[in-house]
């Protein structure tokens, strides 16, 4: 177990650091630099337009004269890895040829469509680069193209055109790593040190041979698969690393060098951290982001901010092998270390743990989590496994396909963020529902609890559940309203791929997908294997300590009437200028009431009964509206049954069944509670709630909402063990932030046996409250370059912000408050 | 309650109350009332309304629902006066700084009465965390006054695989010592040889602590560490000292804990309306320090 940077890998961190706090703005690439695709070829099926696109951004990445100011085809002193990822995240956005033409941008603007979706949500098994190479796609993807068989339109999309797109972009990745090969025989050239002209002539030959052909050595390898990745973060496609571990294991048994192997991934991960920004200083003008939706047909609103330093790339180690047998191996170790020593907030490290993991992967994991304040989060085998199994298994009886779908699940992976997926072979798709508007609309028969007069009641959104009078009505009304969110999620998710993905296909993805290739089919259009499609619910915490508090002083205690604990968290427990005194007292004792006075969410067993309620009905709902959305929108029986046919035209969709356009799609519906990064977000025009002021954030995760978590870290663990979290595929997150010395490995190994799903750690930082000071002051009265400096010194403070990691400098204030007030421990 | 347990505190993670990591459970009620102790609200079987200044908003609402005129407001300086304090709870309740769910509240009533299960069901949890590298602590108080019901408590813990501790001064009868001695792996032995008050004589507290000390030191089983604070004036002294070392002469020294005098001993007089019998300095308080631990030759 290695503990020290090498002099290059410190010299080639320090320099990223550096980086970081620069203003970047100039480095991204100017969209008129690049060429306009759609305006070029406008004949031109778009699949083939994308794939040009692709070829063109590989191109402008090795331009020399764009090079200076993107700073995009150079090799980094001592860099034992060539390739660049130009400018751009999942916050900022991106630049990107334009391939649409002007008519289809114009009719995308009823879908929220564009080019400029950021694809990721996904991850690429690269077991088959390396060992095929993606010359053998070009190969495979030509002779489909010899046959001249496939012109037409087989099934509503144009094979001819899947592989002619496939040839383009693969040939462009291959011309893309010649020209770092170039680059680097250049440098050498140029270059008086021995050893680095003989590294520079080492990556050459490593550029000319991989991704094209297959990789031998395990430096071919890792280079082989940065390659690849460069390719597709520059082209839209964030796609995320999968299960290194198990891909890269083989060629480092071979590897003597351990030593070597290890700097070469700590390599790796500072490249892929290569777009880092760790001032706020300049994000106006690299904020690239573009109206439309990646995901659904409704537009999605990000937490640019928060989001500025994501890029949607995971690895992940560890867990079982598609066998059940467990797949810890060096290569788990060895990408463990390097993550600890390296300690960036970029790329994600998960590891996936189950009860016979090697105690000494756990000791290895707690060490690293210990030394890095965060890293590696951690995946729960015993829950996530059975979780895909049964959303996968969900009415299906034949024994061998069940087999399979084990399988299948024990080789899970996640994605970019945090929602499980299946290693490789799955599209995955997600809506996101806000558990509040569930509430309220309960609360308040199907409208928000809106304090705007004009809006009367309120704002009407969903079925009016009718009045609430007992706590029955209660829990009928929330399961009614539970039922219509989520179908208004899922039903959108069969509406995506109902639109047909002629926006944004993904060529490039697809050649890498096997089954995509096999039958010619764009992911896009259906083409994986597994299409999951999630819920995921936000704010449970928030709606269960809500309902604990309004049971207990309701319908328990009789304290309130409903109504008035209601008209409290609409007017923000303000009786506002018209009210009397007497209603301010009242609206005081129930905020007391409703933050002091009521149990809450994580703190021992007294809310478990109504968590299970609530995470049930969910649960069930999406159950329900995989049945409904079944027999609506993908059984092609209802071609045929006039009420189908009406019931799609309720829907807005006059076509025929997903499973009649596309033979074999399934789309596999799965239940998961979160919020990723949107607590904030999620938590504004949301009336008051227990321990809540009107807009103030919701609970991050599955997570005790900031500063409601009173009780020691092992209540939490033990209230998971009641709440069945094994059923909910689309995953379940909780996002600890400790101050307290509790035994980590312990900790881990309860959160394992208690069946807790996915957790992240945050060692808590004593200086939260400081950073924050100081980036408040830069916001109102101090010279920004003066806050900036001030701020390097913390720029190792790493934090959890839902989906992935953050520098705490780098975030948002209201994500500041809100970890300040978060760390749990001996002092609550 | 005859299965019930009256407790004013956890503490979920301690390092200083015995081996490792430890949850430790403060046992409402003392029979001795020494002058340096820093939880006087323990001593009483219940204790009484704490009041944090610092933490209270003077928004007055504990003054409206109070129904025996306990709170009051003059130039908005709120003052107490228990003495009518029925322990209803309404006023903590009405507070928007006080919570029963969580530490760090204007308004207290720590002392909660509640059955074995309940409290093992909190404690577990935790203990399941703690369980490799520490266990559970009963302290006080002296825990050992509710020793029958405590047995209960401990022989749980220890079935469960944790390991227990208790910190008792012994002053108290010996048979409960004896009693709950199969259940106690690690004794904190608070010698009292003088308490600094006159409520107990100084030869009762040597001869309790004499039979305490020698019956857990036949104690195989267990392991005996001496704790003795160090306060100027009262545990320094030579005759104070003279005794304890007849008493630990041969006890092995790495079981032997001097503790430095806890310098905030006021908090708790001051949140329970009362003035604390004792006061030193800071350079008084190393003095005592070094002196016992010049003495027993630690
Ligand atoms: S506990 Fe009851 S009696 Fe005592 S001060 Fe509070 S409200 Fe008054
Ligand atoms: S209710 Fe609480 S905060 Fe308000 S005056 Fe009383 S003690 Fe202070």
């Amino acid at each position: 177990m290695k503990n020290e940077l090498t002099p290059r890998i410190a010299t080639l961190r320090e320099a990223l650091m550096h980086k970081g706090f620069t203003n970047r703005s100039k480095e991204w690439f100017v969209k008129s630099e690049l060429p306009n695709v759609g305006k070029m070829h406008p004949d031109k099926h778009v699949i083939v337009r994308r794939a040009i696109a692709i070829d063109e951004m590989l191109k402008a990445l090795c331009d020399k004269k764009k090079h200076a100011h993107t700073h995009c085809f150079e090799i980094e002193d001592g860099s034992l890895l060539a390739g660049i990822i130009p400018m751009g995240s999942n916050g900022l956005g991106k630049v990107f040829p334009n391939y649409l033409t002007d008519e289809e941008i114009r009719v995308g603007s009823v879908t929220n469509k564009s080019q400029m979706a950021i694809l990721g949500h996904n991850s690429i098994n690269y077991e088959n680069v390396l060992n095929k190479g993606i010359g053998s796609i070009i190969e495979f993807a030509q002779s489909k193209l010899d046959q001249k068989l496939l012109k037409g339109v087989e099934i509503a999309y144009d094979k001819q055109a899947f592989y002619e797109a496939v040839v383009i972009s693969c040939k462009a990745v291959v011309n893309y790593a010649n020209n770092f090969a170039l680059l680097a025989k250049h440098e050498a050239a140029k270059c008086n040190s021995i050893e680095r002209k003989a590294e520079l002539l080492e990556m050459a030959r490593i550029c000319q041979k991989v991704p094209e052909h297959p990789a031998e050595t395990f430096y071919e390898a890792v280079h082989s698969i940065w390659l690849v990745h460069c390719c597709l973060h520059s082209t839209m496609d964030y796609m995320s690393l999968g299960r290194l571990d198990q891909v890269l294991n083989p060629f480092l048994e071979k590897e003597s060098n351990k030593e070597f192997a290890c700097e070469l991934i700590e390599n790796f991960i500072i490249k892929a951290a290569g777009r880092l920004n760790l001032t706020t200083q300049y994000l106006v003008e690299q904020d690239h982001m573009d109206y439309n939706a990646a995901l659904g047909i409704h537009p999605y609103y990000l937490d640019q901010r928060a989001g500025l330093n994501n890029f949607l790339q995971n690895i992940i180690i560890g867990g079982k092998k598609p066998s059940g047998e467990d797949a810890t191996n060096g290569c788990t170790f060895l990408l463990l270390d390097a993550f600890r020593n390296v300690n960036l907030s970029t790329p994600g490290l998960y590891v996936r743990l189950h009860k016979n993991s090697p105690r000494k992967l756990i000791n290895a994991v707690a060490h690293s989590i210990k030394t890095t304040k965060n890293l590696p989060y951690i995946l729960n085998d015993e829950v996530m496994i059975p979780a895909m199994r049964d959303a996968l298994s969900y009415g299906e009886k034949d024994h061998k396909k069940l087999k399979q779908f084990e399988s299948l699940a024990n080789d899970y992976c996640v994605d970019g963020c945090w929602e499980p997926i299946l290693n490789g072979v799955s599209e995955w798709t997600f809506g996101m529902i806000n558990g509040m508007t569930i509430l309220e609309c309960a609360l308040n028969g199907g409208a928000a609890l809106s304090a705007n007069p004009e809006l009367l009641r309120g704002q009407k959104l969903s079925i009016d559940t009718g009045k609430i009078e007992s706590y029955k009505d209660l829990e009928e009304a929330l399961k009614k309203q539970m039922q219509f969110f989520v179908d208004q999620s899922a039903f959108a998710m069969c509406m995506y791929y109902m639109t047909n993905e002629f926006v944004v296909p993904t060529p490039l993805v697809s050649a890498l997908f096997e089954s995509c290739l096999e039958k010619g089919i764009d992911k896009s259009w259906g083409g994986a294997d597994y299409n999951i499609g999630g819920t995921i619910l936000g704010g449970v915490p928030d709606m269960i300590n809500t309902v604990a508090a309004i049971k207990h002083w309701v319908f328990d205690k009789k304290k309130y009437e409903l109504p008035e604990v209601t008209a409290a968290m609409r007017y923000n427990f303000t009786a506002g200028d018209s009210g009397d005194v007497k209603t301010q007292r009242l609206f005081d004792s129930i905020k007391v009431d409703l933050f002091t006075n009521s149990p809450q969410f994580g703190n021992g067993q007294s809310t478990n009964s109504i968590a299970k309620h609530i995470l049930d009905e969910f649960y069930q709902a999406v159950l329900s509206s995989k049945d409904l959305a079944h027999k609506v929108f993908l059984d092609p029986a209802g071609d045929t049954d006039p009420k189908i046919v009406a019931m799609r035209a309720v829907a807005g969709y006059y076509g025929e069944a997903l499973q009649t356009i596309m033979p074999g799609f399934n789309l596999t519906f799965t239940a998961g509670l979160g919020t990723f990064e949107q607590y904030n977000w999620q938590g504004t025009g949301i009336a008051a709630s227990a321990a809540r002021n009107s807009g103030d954030p919701l609970a991050p995760n599955f997570t005790p909402t900031s500063g409601t978590w009173h009780t020691a870290p092992g209540q939490l663990l033990k209230t998971f063990h009641h709440l069945k979290l094994d059923r909910f595929a689309g995953g379940v997150i909780t996002d600890m932030c400790l101050d307290t010395d509790v035994p980590v490995e312990q900790l881990i190994e309860n959160f394992i046996t208690h069946k807790g799903g996915m957790l992240t750690l945050t060692m808590a930082s004593p200086q939260y409250q400081e950073i924050y000071e100081i980036a408040k002051a830069s916001n109102n009265i101090e010279d920004k370059a003066m806050a900036s400096e001030k701020l390097v010194k913390y720029a190792d403070i790493m934090v959890r912000v839902g989906g992935w990691n953050a520098p705490f400098v780098s975030l948002p204030l209201p994500h500041m408050e809100n970890y300040i007030n978060r760390p749990v421990g001996e002092k609550n | 309650m005859s299965d019930s347990i009256s407790y004013f505190g956890i503490d979920w993670l301690s390092k200083k109350d015995g081996p490792g990591k430890r949850v430790v459970l403060f046992l409402q009620g003392c029979p001795l009332d020494c002058a340096w102790c820093h939880s006087p609200h323990s001593q009483p079987q219940k204790s009484p309304l704490l009041y944090f200044e610092s933490l209270c908003i003077n928004c007055n609402r504990c003054m409206q629902v109070c129904p025996n005129s306990v709170h009051q407001f003059h130039n908005n300086l709120h003052t107490i006066d228990r003495t009518n304090c029925t322990q209803c709870g309404k006023c903590i309740e009405a507070c928007p700084q006080s919570s029963s769910f969580k530490k760090g509240n204007a308004l207290v009533l720590p002392t909660k009465t509640e059955s074995i299960e309940e409290i093992y069901d909190q404690l577990e949890p935790q203990l399941e965390l703690l369980s490799k590298d520490g266990g559970i602590t009963f302290s006080g108080g002296e825990p050992l006054l509710q020793v029958d019901t405590l047995i209960k408590l401990a022989a749980k813990c220890k079935s469960n695989g944790f390991h227990t501790a208790l910190e008792t001064s012994g002053i108290v009868p010996l048979k409960s010592v004896q009693k709950i001695a199969p259940y106690i792996d690690t004794w904190l032995f608070g010698m009292r040889l003088t308490t600094g008050t006159p409520t107990i004589s100084i030869e009762t507290l040597y001869e309790k602590s004499l039979s305490a000390f020698q019956f857990l030191k036949t104690q195989k089983q267990s392991q005996v560490i001496v704790r003795i604070p160090s306060i100027y004036n009262h545990t320094d002294t030579p005759t104070y000292l003279k005794k304890l070392k007849q008493i630990i002469a041969d006890h092995p020294k790495h079981l032997i804990d001097v503790l430095p005098a806890n310098m905030e001993v006021n908090h708790y007089y001051t949140a329970s309306g009362k003035t604390s019998n004792i006061c030193y300095t800071d350079q008084q308080a190393r003095t005592a320090y070094q002196s016992i631990n010049e003495c027993l030759n630690m």
